[in-house]
């Protein structure tokens, strides 16, 4: 095998392109069937995710293909890692990683990020402070709300 | 800048999914947040929930109606889900207990979930009444790949027990009903992909038999019983094949059968309590063949008497953890340690073995932990690593003198490197 076989380009939405091993890149299976469908050439469109997002994918990627299959201390940095890689990141940051990890479909990436908002949003006060999320209910609405799952809200 | 909300734009599938990261109870507090996610939390893929979560903060008079809210709040949940599938149920129940959780509400929600296809459940049930809150079909579902059972009940197990997906089990003292019969034995032998076994015993148990699970890989053992307590469980014959890690917290009263069983092991620790026990049972060792990691608990009140034919009988062990280097003095701990000055003793087991590294995970720099690890420098031929983790709550200087003291100590090995960690203070590496 040459070595440009090796190698492959994907390209934004944006029209970036990056070359990446064909190792990283086939973590994602969208990408894996889009290989295996020989029309494709070395290059491969990727239409639904920006250049912005798609290097934070690929940073992913790369890290789980060097580590993946050694021991328990390199599980536990790798941890480490992916904890580090979502912590700075904003709502709209995730928002994106969620849907592209989803359309690339990157099980373990997918994971990670909805996790990360789960994480960021373990109260109702966080949730409306990091989400910004504007309630739209009457007081009575949310008083019945509250009534019908009664439980969730007694403490 | 105000951060547009976003997430709230996700379809339905993703916000499940973030939300099946949380505790329901946290997850179900979201159906306030806005019209949007008045319901998303009814599609978790986990449910995880506690019926004492919300006692904490609550009035005297409200308490009474918690086990009802809380009733309520679960028959709401499953019946909303309807049949979707579900990964996972955590539930943590107190029954019994006055104006606790109904247990045959309980047994109804495990029967919803096993219909829904979980694989994963978690169960602790603290239950005074006699009738079991964990109905027997559990032990006939074809879609369990872990379950935790915890704690203190009976079960009745059905005659055809099945569990052929199920890779993980945890028993937390829980007891059998079967009159004597070799129970827990059948339910390993219909558990065909079985491959890790973990058995607490925080209230005893009685079971007997002879277990057998050739698919086993880690086992994990722990008691708090006295050794009179313990003589309740026996298990008169648990052969494994191929296990790769164990780790043995307390011994059944026949332990020969258990250090046979375990002999293709090849990560292994045993606590100083089970290290004593061996002494006291064993008079020879099978041969562990595959053991490379071997790591020993510390108690100052349990000796080391069988640690010399320990190593003895593992020629290819590779690294030695000790907790810490507290035992108790015997005139048996051979040419392991420096218990008593045996001049005789000139040809240590030390001397023909193959360890590579050696961690001392709790060093407070005594003059007798220092002479330990003189005499271990000293025998060990193969040393490339000695790691040390200093607990110390002396000064710097004192620290830094006894740390001297160490890496001055000839070493029998060329190769040795020794690293000194200080756990409270910052990490130092000499």
């Amino acid at each position: 095998m040459s070595k440009s076989e090796k190698k492959i380009v994907l390209k934004s939405l944006d029209n970036e392109a990056f070359e990446v091993e064909k190792a990283v890149a086939l973590q994602s299976q969208t990408i894996w069937v889009m290989c295996e469908d020989k029309c494709v050439g070395n290059e491969i469109p990727l239409e639904n995710v920006t250049g912005q997002i798609l290097a934070k994918v690929i940073d992913y990627c790369k890290k789980h293909a060097v580590v993946d299959g050694d021991g328990d201390e390199s599980s536990e940095e790798l941890k480490n890692w992916d904890t580090e890689f979502t912590k700075n990141m904003d709502q709209s940051t995730l928002f994106n990683m969620i849907l592209a990890a989803n359309y690339l479909n990157i099980k373990s990436l997918l994971n990670l990020t909805c996790q990360a908002v789960a994480d960021k949003t373990k109260t109702i006060d966080e949730f409306h402070t990091f989400l910004n999320i504007e309630n739209n209910f009457t007081p009575e609405e949310e008083a019945q709300i509250c009534q019908e799952n009664l439980w969730a809200f007694d403490d | 800048m105000v951060a547009k909300d976003e997430i709230s734009r996700l379809p339905d599938e993703f916000l499940g999914r973030i939300l099946s990261f949380l505790s329901t109870k946290e997850a179900a507090s979201t159906s306030v947040l806005s019209k949007r996610w008045r319901n998303v939390f009814v599609l978790v893929s986990n449910i995880d929930i506690d019926d004492r979560q919300s006692v904490r903060k609550t009035t005297r008079r409200n308490r009474s109606d918690t086990p009802k809210n809380f009733m309520a709040f679960v028959d709401r949940l499953l019946n909303l889900q309807g049949d979707s599938s579900i990964k996972k149920l955590t539930l943590k129940s107190h029954v019994g207990v006055r104006g606790g959780t109904d247990s045959t509400r309980i047994r109804s929600w495990i029967l919803n979930v096993l219909e829904r296809g979980v694989v994963d459940l978690d169960l602790f049930i603290s239950s005074k009444g006699k009738s079991s809150p964990v109905p027997s079909l559990i032990f006939k579902c074809k879609t369990l790949v872990k379950l935790r059972l915890a704690r203190g009940f009976t079960i009745k197990l059905p005659p055809d027990v099945s569990l052929p997906m199920l890779s993980k089990l945890y028993l937390d003292s829980v007891d059998f009903d079967g009159d004597g019969d070799n129970v827990v034995g059948t339910l390993l032998s219909r558990c065909p992909v079985l491959e890790e076994l973990v058995v607490e015993e925080q209230r005893r148990v009685k079971w007997n038999g002879s277990v057998y699970s050739p698919s086993l890989k880690r086992l994990h053992i722990r008691s708090d019983h006295s050794l009179t307590t313990r003589l309740n469980l026996r298990m008169d014959e648990i052969r494994m094949q191929g296990v790769r890690h164990g780790s043995v917290g307390f011994i059944p009263a026949n332990i020969i059968n258990l250090i046979n069983g375990i002999k293709n092991v090849r990560v292994l620790h045993l606590s100083s309590g089970t290290l004593e026990l061996l002494y006291f049972s064993c008079q020879e060792m099978p041969l562990f063949d595959s053991l490379v990691s071997l790591s020993i608990g510390s108690d100052k009140e349990k000796g080391w008497q069988m640690l010399p034919l320990l190593i003895k009988s593992s020629p290819n062990l590779e690294t030695l953890i000790f907790m810490g280097l507290d035992h108790y003095i015997t005139n048996k701990c051979g040419d392991v340690c420096v218990c008593y000055d045996s001049e005789e003793s000139i040809t240590s087991c030390l001397s023909s073995s193959q360890v590579k590294v050696l961690e001392i995970l709790s060093y407070r720099g005594t003059t007798r932990e220092l002479n330990q690890m003189k005499h271990f420098l000293e025998k060990l031929p193969c040393l490339e690593l000695v790691k040390i983790c200093v607990v110390n709550n002396c000064s710097n200087v004192q620290v830094n003198m006894e740390m001297r003291n160490l890496m001055m100590l000839p070493r029998a090995s060329s190769k040795c490197k020794i690293q000194v960690m200080f756990l409270t203070k910052h990490n130092q590496v000499m």
